[in-house]
């Protein structure tokens, strides 16, 4: 507890994080509203995508385009401990090395806790408001999977940052990290692409393709279902954990 | 018996082939104000990080309080490393909350005004970190080890970056806090600071400890008479000294030495001396030496 409110008490005076977590509240439902007015090309998002359950899965899927960018405040907390060197005199003031690990990894979580109940929030109003023969509680499953989505790329973050500890480059690896991936993906075997880190946690948030109708992407034989997704991507976020804490605790603080 | 603050047994750190700090075994006792002496690059600041659990060490242990290397005790230490660290976007106030917050501090509010204006801030209590200048900055660390009372100052070149009324504000208030009782261990490079404001003090140099001791057994002695000798036979001459109370080498250097003596000795003194014993000097003079030059020679020849 004493964690939680230390780590609060300084990251509620961070500007990095209000303007970034203010983007993210504004841009989310203002896409997911917008692309409800207007088609996006030739492709007109239909009102299932509007209505429970897909509601939940469609706005995760905008709003994960925007978790690159709320990882950066991870980035920027734990690597600006380091650079200002308060980590060090929050040791020295007494805290243990695991209570170091341990405060930020309570920041991913409750980040990635903060951002999903949002999103599953706009979900909500939106299911509300177009109506539909479903009811809330349906594809509501979807917030704890977009949960662990989150989780993800924030503990990538967090690892990337102990790894790299300088800021600016922690951020710039951490965005290009997904491009990179991508690279990697598109000359390795396509089977084994979903089973790469990044694109395990964004299979968690892939676009409701039901909506259209029957063609379901299920059809594809080599696709994980759900459940192994959200095993697997939980899988790489013990690694991540793991590796950090590896980091962290044979360093020199 | 009161329980020793300190006790430390071989600390020895090394970084890939070179020792920083080379098997350090001290030991402090309450109220004392101990000085690590040492020019930059002694180990003082590694041997202080790993008393303050930041850097591990490579072989030998430590104690605080009788305690082992726990990292509770460090909540009974206020410590100030290298540097001020703080966070630049809170305000000294809020910086403060989080230490106070650390280490457990009974009513921060009042506390944290306590020490505010002990090192004189609390006019800019509510001002960001990152606007203070060097001392101010300084100072806030300073106050920030006050916090909560601790049983233990660790100051680690305390008077860095200060202008002559902020070190002399500094070492008075070290000064007026070792009077109140407590124990301080400071780290210094400048052998007056330790020598104004510590009463005991160890000296390191490449991370071995040289000399340890109160200040005046250390560097008290500054009326110490020196004298350059040099005589035909060298060799009698050193087993003359060395068996007489009175002289012992202080440094031998090229073929002559220099002796020390007590207070008040002439030359002819020591001439006679030597005549009565049989040897002859052929070169003889008295100087004095200042103490920076005692420690820069304690530091340079050992």
């Amino acid at each position: 507890m004493k964690l939680v409110q230390l780590e609060w008490m300084k990251l509620k005076r961070s500007n990095t994080t209000k303007i970034i977590l203010l983007i993210y509240a504004i841009v989310v439902p203002l896409v997911h509203w917008l692309l409800s007015l207007a088609a996006l090309g030739p492709i007109k998002i239909p009102d299932a995508g509007y209505e429970f359950p897909y509601s939940y899965q469609l706005v995760a899927f905008w709003a994960s385009w925007l978790n690159l960018m709320v990882g950066v405040i991870i980035i920027v907390f734990v690597t600006n401990e380091i650079k200002f060197k308060t980590q060090r005199q929050n040791a020295i003031d007494g805290l243990r090395k695991i209570d170091l690990i341990l405060s930020k990894f309570i920041v991913v979580v409750g980040i990635a806790l903060l951002v999903s109940l949002y999103t599953m929030l706009v979900g909500l109003v939106s299911g509300l408001l177009t109506g539909g023969e479903y009811g809330p509680q349906d594809g509501i499953e979807h917030a704890g999977v977009y949960f662990v989505s989150t989780l993800g790329y924030f503990i990538w973050a967090f690892f990337f940052a102990s790894l790299v500890r300088l800021p600016a480059l922690a951020i710039v690896i951490y965005i290009f990290s997904t491009i990179i991936e991508a690279i990697i993906g598109a000359v390795s075997v396509q089977e084994y692409v979903q089973f790469f880190p990044l694109r395990s946690f964004a299979n968690l948030s892939r676009f409701p393709n039901q909506i259209f109708g029957a063609a379901a992407p299920e059809n594809n034989p080599y696709l994980m279902t759900q459940g192994e997704s959200v095993l697997l991507a939980l899988l790489y976020i013990g690694l991540f954990t793991a590796g950090t804490y590896w980091i962290i605790k044979r360093r020199d603080i | 018996m009161a329980t020793t603050i300190l006790k430390t047994d071989g600390l020895t750190k090394s970084y890939k082939g070179f020792k920083a700090v080379d098997g350090l075994s001290i030991e402090i006792q309450p109220q004392m104000v101990y000085g690590l002496l040492g020019p930059n690059g002694s180990g003082k600041t590694t041997t202080l990080g790993m008393l303050l659990g930041v850097i591990r060490q490579s072989s030998g242990s430590f104690s605080w309080f009788e305690n082992g290397e726990s990292d509770e005790n460090r909540k009974r230490i206020g410590a100030l490393l290298e540097t001020p660290n703080f966070y630049p976007y809170l305000t000294a106030v809020q910086n403060l909350e989080i230490t106070a917050k650390i280490k457990d501090i009974p009513n921060p509010t009042a506390e944290i005004e306590r020490v505010l204006k002990e090192v004189d801030l609390f006019d800019r209590k509510d001002s960001k970190f990152s606007t203070y200048s060097l001392g101010m900055k300084q100072r806030l660390a300073i106050g920030a080890t006050l916090l909560g009372d601790p049983e233990l100052l660790v100051l680690d070149e305390p008077t860095n970056g200060l202008d002559p009324q902020g070190i002399k504000d500094i070492r008075n208030l070290i000064r007026k806090i070792g009077k109140e009782g407590k124990t301080i261990l400071i780290a210094s490079h400048i052998l007056d600071e330790v020598e104004k404001v510590c009463t005991h003090c160890a000296i390191l140099r490449k991370g071995k400890l040289i000399r340890t001791g109160t200040i005046a057994e250390i560097i008290g002695n500054q009326e110490v008479q020196l004298i350059k000798a040099y005589a035909t036979d060298m060799d009698k001459l050193r087993s003359y000294i060395s068996s007489n109370k009175t002289y012992t080498i202080y440094k031998d250097e090229e073929g002559q030495f220099i002796v020390s003596a007590a207070p008040g000795t002439k030359a002819d003194d020591f001439n006679k001396d030597c005549f009565d014993n049989g040897i002859v000097l052929n070169e003889l003079a008295v100087f004095n030496e200042t103490l920076e030059d005692q420690f820069l020679e304690i530091v340079k020849t050992s």
